[in-house]
Parts: structure tokens; sequence; C-alpha cells
């Protein structure tokens, strides 16, 4: 069996896993990924 | 006991029983425990009540994983990372979970064009088997409408026993006086004769063609079911590889490494007995091997077989040093004498 996916940023105590995407819609996708975008642009500032 | 003293006994009134009753005898129950629990269990029923108990899984997992991301962007914001190493860090992580979300979006779109498929596939055979049913359908009307006409030319046919108009005809022709033919009739009869030959040998086509298309309806039915079986067995195994996509690659390294790790240890053993073998010969003389011998069977053996063995190997051992010298001067010559 594969491991895992894990994502974890430590200093904000936050983490993901590939199953917090599992039955998510195409467009809810997208929304996240937007959001992910969004986060980007403010580190590379 | 009679019964008089026993409801004397169990009189409320009396003093015993009235301290069992009354709350000043009774030790109070401490429930501070019990409330404590049912205050947090209160709240945990609002918490969820404050979810919209409408909201369907999927909205829920997409708020959890989106309320994720949001909360992450205003921490972001708010306390972004210090050095350059850090941000790198930070965006190399997102970029992984912007993977995640692809990967899923790929999983969806795939899942969505097999169904699309699988709908299609449906549709066509529906379809199909619609057509041909359509078609029996035609010809069993065709074949109700010539089975109706044969029964109505079964009443002029004079070799039918359904023939009451054959049956009269017969009777007059009887009847009739000498060398009076009916022609007429005998033309009718004719026509009809042809008529249902005709008709029949059309009605057994029609059969054969229903019958084809019957069996067309059944191939077409198992096709479908065994591409049907064929997609599950398809779906089965791309989840598999999705999970896992290494496993069976994996577990093939595995067994290698394990067939392997066998043959080295087996030509180990090997090696290692043909070398302790070796020492030993090379190491034993007549006696020592005459001493391996008895130790080997020294229980069993008499003492006149004893000598008798030890002979023969002394004559063995003889016959091979006499044979390593003749081999040795065949050997001077340039070739072996093979005796």
């Amino acid at each position: 069996m594969s491991k895992k996916e894990e994502v974890k940023f430590e200093e904000y105590d936050i983490e993901f896993n590939e199953h917090d995407f599992d039955n998510l819609q195409n467009e809810e996708l997208k929304e996240c990924k937007k959001i992910i975008e969004d986060i980007k642009k403010k580190l590379e500032e | 006991m009679d019964n008089e003293e026993v409801l004397e006994g169990s009189n409320p009134t009396q003093p015993e029983f009235e301290d069992i009753w009354s709350n000043e005898n009774h030790e109070e129950i401490d429930l501070t425990e019990y409330k404590e629990i049912e205050l947090e269990e209160d709240k945990e029923t609002e918490l969820e009540e404050d979810k919209d108990p409408k909201m369907t899984f999927s909205e829920k997992r997409a708020m959890s994983a989106q309320d994720k991301l949001k909360n992450l962007r205003e921490k972001v914001s708010e306390n972004p990372p210090k050095t350059t190493l850090g941000r790198k860090l930070a965006v190399a992580r997102l970029n992984r979970l912007q993977n995640m979300v692809d990967k899923r979006i790929l999983k969806n779109n795939a899942k969505a064009q097999a169904k699309k498929e699988e709908y299609a596939m449906a549709d066509a055979y529906n379809k199909t088997q619609q057509n041909v049913i359509n078609k029996i359908s035609d010809l069993s009307l065709e074949r109700e409408d010539i089975l109706r006409e044969l029964r109505g030319l079964d009443r002029f046919d004079p070799n039918s026993s359904k023939s009451m108009f054959a049956k009269q005809q017969k009777k007059m022709a009887k009847s009739m006086p000498k060398g009076y033919k009916a022609t007429r009739n005998e033309n009718n009869n004719a026509k009809v004769i042809d008529r249902k030959r005709s008709l029949e040998s059309k009605l057994k086509i029609i059969d054969q063609e229903i019958e084809g298309y019957e069996n067309t309806m059944a191939s077409n039915d198992k096709a479908y079911k065994n591409n049907r079986a064929e997609i599950k067995a398809d779906k089965k195994k791309n989840l598999a590889v999705i999970k896992s996509p290494n496993i069976f690659k994996r577990i093939k390294n595995f067994f290698n490494k394990k067939v392997e790790q066998f043959r080295t240890w087996k030509k180990e053993q090997r090696d290692k007995a043909g070398k302790e073998l070796s020492d030993k010969v090379a190491n034993t003389e007549e006696s020592s091997m005459r001493e391996m011998f008895l130790e080997s069977n020294a229980s069993n053996i008499s003492l006149e077989d004893q000598a008798k063995y030890s002979q023969m190997i002394q004559e063995k051992l003889e016959a091979r040093e006499a044979n390593n010298e003749k081999i040795q001067e065949n050997d001077k010559d340039g070739y072996e004498q093979v005796d």
C-alpha cells in the first residue's frame, strides 16, 4: 500500500492529507487551488 | 408468623419505613460529576447543531479542506515566514498540496469519463436490442397475417379435412352426371393449393428470420454482460494501481531478492561443505580412513569383517596410486593412455 500523502505546516499547526480532498467535486477543488495560489502569492510578496 | 403479624410488620406508618423514605436519613447522591458530563454533552450537541444538518458529506468535507486552507491563508498573512528558506519550504509544501488537488481532479475526470462510456455502452446496447425487438415484432405480425390467410384457405383446400366446401364439392361431384367436369372448381382448388404452398414456404422463412434475430439478441446480451464484467474488473485493477502504484513491482522485487539470497546461501553452504570434504580427503591417509570407517561402523562390524574391509581399502589405495603413476608417465608423452 502506498504511503498516505501528507503535507504539514508545523509552524501554523495545520496539516493536510490526500483524503481531505476525497469526494470533492471539481468546482470545490478549483476553489481550493485558488486559495493555494493566493497563499503562494502572499509568500512571494 | 400469622397473617396479622405479617401485616403489622409491614405497616408503612411504622418508624422504620418512614426512615427509608424520608430525605433526612438518606445520603445525598453527588450529582456534580453527572452534571459536568451533561454539560459537555450539551456543548457537543450545540456544536453539531451549528452545522447545517442538511449539508451533504461532500459539503462537510469541502468545508473542512477549504476551511483549513482559508485558515492557512489568514495565518500566513498575519505571520509570514521570516526567512527566505522558510518561504521556500512553505511554497514547496503548497506545490505538493496543489499536486494532491490536481491528482484528485484527474481522478474525478477519469471517473466521469468512465461513467460516460458506461452509459454510452448501455445506451447502444438498448438501442440495438430495441431494433431487433422491432424487427421480430414486424415479422411476428407478418406471420400472423400468413397464418390467418392459411386458415382461410383451409376451408377451400380440397385436401384439407377442415374444408367443408371441399366436402360439399365431393358430394356434388358424386351426384354429377358422368362426363361432367367442374373445371372451374378444379382451377380454383389448384390456385388454393398453390397459394397455400407459397404461404407455407414464406412462413418457414419468417420463422427462420425470427429465430436468427432471437439469437442475435441473446448474443448481444451476452456481449454486453461480458463487457460490464470487464469494466468492473478494470475498475478494481485501476483502483488497486491508484492506491498502490508500485505494489506489484515491490512484491516482485521482494521475491527476487529473497530468491537471490537463498541461492547465495545455498552456494555458500555447498562451497563450505565441498571445502570441508576436500580438506578431509586431502589430510586423510589410509589408516585414518580405516579409522573413520571403523568409527562409524564399530558397533556393527565383527573383527573379521573389519579386517576384510581394511584390506579392501588398502587394495583400492594401492590401485589408485598405481593409476596415478601411470597417468603421470603418460602425461610426459603428451597424451593419456586409456585402458
